[in-house]
């Protein structure tokens, strides 16, 4: 891969991370978040996310941010397109659906297990 | 009523715009704009059971009705992170 190309829906993607804030506090109400996503080219090795999880107790922290990570892969409206040498291709992953509470509970899974 | 749909990713360049005026019937909900969508850019039509939704930047649904200029945006599968 030679770089990658974030498209992003701004506002949306925005209030995904608010939505998403506010989840994790309804499980670790201790724990604040921030979220940042980069949008356009991000080179090959560069960070495209950065969440930062401040709480009291750390298990609470590193819970919260697992949790967060696995929610703005499942809604939040933002797509990889992976730029090769003679070619580029969209990364599809799920569909967005902040509803689906089974999506929800495999994020809150994932976050409560120590892997 | 006329709104206004945004397209992103694949389905953008499948459509070549990001932005799309549609005019719609006055009692038009999300999946008319979908299906008026689809009869203009027949490559969009594999996306119909994968789509998402939303409406004036808020997540939404098919079933939900419009009003005249409203911003709809149609979200192919995600891929964030």
């Amino acid at each position: 891969m030679r770089w990658l190309d974030y498209e992003a829906y701004a506002p949306l993607a925005v209030r995904s991370f608010e939505r998403i804030a506010d989840e994790a506090r309804q499980r670790w109400p201790d724990v604040r978040l921030a979220i940042h996503h980069r949008s356009g080219r991000v080179d090959v090795g560069e960070a495209s996310v950065v969440i930062a999880a401040a709480s009291p107790h750390r298990a609470d922290a590193f819970g919260a941010a697992r949790y967060a990570i696995e929610r703005i892969k499942q809604i939040t409206p933002i797509w990889k397109h992976e730029h090769f040498d003679g070619g580029d291709t969209w990364i599809e992953g799920a569909t967005a659906d902040p509803d689906d509470e089974i999506a929800r509970q495999l994020a809150m899974e994932r976050a409560c297990s120590s892997r | 009523m006329f709104v206004t749909v945004k397209l992103f990713a694949k389905l953008r360049e499948i459509a070549g715009a990001g932005e799309v005026r549609l005019g719609l019937a006055d009692n038009a909900v999300v999946r008319d704009a979908w299906l008026t969508l689809q009869a203009r850019y027949a490559g969009i039509a594999p996306y119909a059971s994968s789509v998402s939704c939303a409406v004036n930047a808020d997540y939404s649904r098919m079933s939900a009705p419009l009003r005249e200029g409203d911003e709809v945006a149609f979200l192919p599968p995600v891929s964030g992170g």
